[in-house]
């Protein structure tokens, strides 16, 4: 499945709020948190700061934008996880400095390398016994419309 | 502040106990513990239980086995930091003018299969995969590789060392030697991380006896070992911005260092929290017993193997002895007991005088420096 040919239906999110909605392409932006007192961002949001503890905090649509930091193929995945195996998790330091970790999708599992360049995208995972589909984010490498829009 | 002294050490065997409740193995690591500092029970004044998945009040049901009581019980769970944080906690104690005698205890029996960070089932780190915990490792295996040009016959080689070191402990899981091909062609689990480069899963207990100096010194401290200093810092860089590494053992060391009074270059023997083979790696810069990056030649080197230069995990560390998460961090502080007090016998690092543990948790480092 390639970024750009999917629909994404309107079902549940697995951490409500965590992204923006869905654009056409099935491109999210993540949302972070801004402190207003110091600058400090994180994602996700928190309650106060992560740095001076400050409440006057915002919710900030981060960059889509990212570079693969580090990855690993999960190939005995924990008990209650329904998804895909093996899946692929890495470490993307996304919007300069912030760092999320995700799902990598979009090329097989031993194509990915330190240094790819991904982009955000909506991303559904079966969640729980019944298997329910859940909306969360993944990074898929980037296209050039990504790079242009970033 | 006043000084605190090891006296006793108890262990079970490591491994699988089907047959053996989890109370059981904590009442013989205990009444091991006591009988080896020559002390009664009843003279003990505070009880400490660690461990992580064993229940409520596992504290009590364990002391119910070994003897009446009435003391304060005292339950810790702390991740697999759990036993090396109750030392702490005892050692705190001792030193704080309060207790003049404590045992502590850590326990665990454990389920099979892949080590997990629990969260509840319906968490969305559990839909997403994401509570497996060699993952994490993997990743920072993977940005070892990246940054460092770690290999993986490096990585792979810590389990080949410490399943050597654990031919002479009698208490280990895995007493078979492993060669670099086994390792590399065992099953992956998280790339590059495979099956013989992951702790087993692990039944034990270990325990041991505290005390102030006049207490030791009205026992005789031949056998003494002190507690020199310790440390517990929780982890910001993960909690706070989804980084993985192990910069809480770095900034911990660094704090131990400065309080037990020495330095990286005077310990002569470590024990360090194997759980994944790249751990062992990263810990060793982040001790300082090399420069960062440099763990991959460190191991190469044979540095650390015993006889080499500071000997890590000359008791087979997590990946051999095994890992019974709530045991584990007292599992290290007999060990370096054992060797500095010159009775760790084919796998005894000569003339070992200062020894640290470095132990971790989701999201923890414990680490105590000891000496005689």
């Amino acid at each position: 499945m390639t970024p750009g040919s999917r629909s994404v239906p309107d079902i549940a999110e697995l951490q409500p709020g965590i992204t923006t909605g869905p654009g056409t392409r099935g491109d999210v932006r993540l949302v972070g948190q801004r402190c207003a007192a110091c600058g400090t961002r994180a994602f996700p949001a928190r309650l106060r700061c992560v740095s001076c503890f400050s409440d006057s905090t915002e919710r900030v649509e981060l960059s889509r934008v990212g570079k693969v930091d580090a990855f690993t193929v999960v190939r005995q995945p924990p008990p209650g996880y329904r998804g895909h195996v093996p899946y692929v998790l890495g470490q993307v330091v996304f919007d300069n400095d912030l760092v999320a970790l995700s799902h990598l999708v979009g090329k097989p599992v031993g194509d990915w390398r330190c240094g790819d360049i991904v982009a955000s995208y909506a991303f559904e995972l079966p969640v729980g016994a019944g298997s329910v589909p859940h909306r969360t984010f993944a990074f898929y490498p980037a296209s050039p419309q990504d790079l242009a829009e970033a | 502040m006043a000084r605190a002294f090891v006296i006793g050490i108890g262990l079970t065997a490591f491994g699988r106990h089907p047959d053996r409740s989890v109370e059981d193995l904590a009442a013989e690591a205990v009444v091991a513990a006591c009988e080896d500092a020559g002390v009664e029970w009843r003279r003990v004044e505070q009880f400490y239980a660690a461990h992580v998945n064993q229940g409520v009040a596992a504290g009590q049901r364990v002391i119910r086995e070994v003897g009446p009581s009435g003391i304060p019980v005292l339950n810790i769970e702390n991740c697999s930091a759990a036993a090396s944080t109750a030392v702490r906690e005892a050692s705190l104690a001792v030193r704080s003018g309060e207790m003049d005698l404590v045992v502590v205890c850590g326990f665990e029996k454990m389920q099979h299969g892949v080590l997990l960070n629990v969260h509840p089932e319906d968490s969305p780190e559990v839909a997403t995969g994401a509570t497996v915990l060699p993952m994490r490792f993997a990743l920072m295996a993977r940005k070892h590789m990246d940054r460092f040009d770690t290999t993986l016959e490096q990585m792979a080689g810590v389990s080949v060392k410490n399943r050597a070191h654990a031919r002479h402990n009698d208490k280990a899981q895995f007493r078979t030697e492993l060669s670099l091909e086994d390792v590399l062609g065992s099953r992956m689990i998280c790339d590059p991380i495979t099956l013989f480069q992951c702790s087993p899963t692990t039944d034990g207990a270990a325990a041991a006896v505290i005390c102030s100096e006049s207490f030791a010194a009205r026992r005789g401290k031949e056998r003494a070992v002190e507690l020199r200093a310790s440390g517990l810092v929780s982890d910001i860089d993960e909690q706070a911005h989804n980084v993985f590494d192990l910069e809480m053992v770095r900034s911990n060391a660094a704090g131990v260092y400065e309080r037990a009074g020495l330095g990286p270059g005077e310990l002569d023997v470590v024990e360090t929290h194997d759980c994944f083979s790249v751990a062992e790696i990263i810990a060793c810069e982040k001790l300082g017993l090399c420069p960062e990056g440099e763990g991959g030649p460190l191991l190469e080197s044979g540095a650390t193997r015993l006889g080499g230069r500071i000997p890590v995990n000359p008791s087979g560390g997590l990946l051999a002895k095994g890992h019974p998460l709530g045991a584990t961090g007292l599992g290290q502080i007999a060990e370096i007991v054992t060797q500095l007090r010159g009775e760790a016998g084919k796998r005894q690092v000569e003339g070992a005088r200062v020894g640290l543990t470095s132990n971790m948790g989701m999201w923890s480092s414990c680490i105590h420096v000891l000496s005689v």
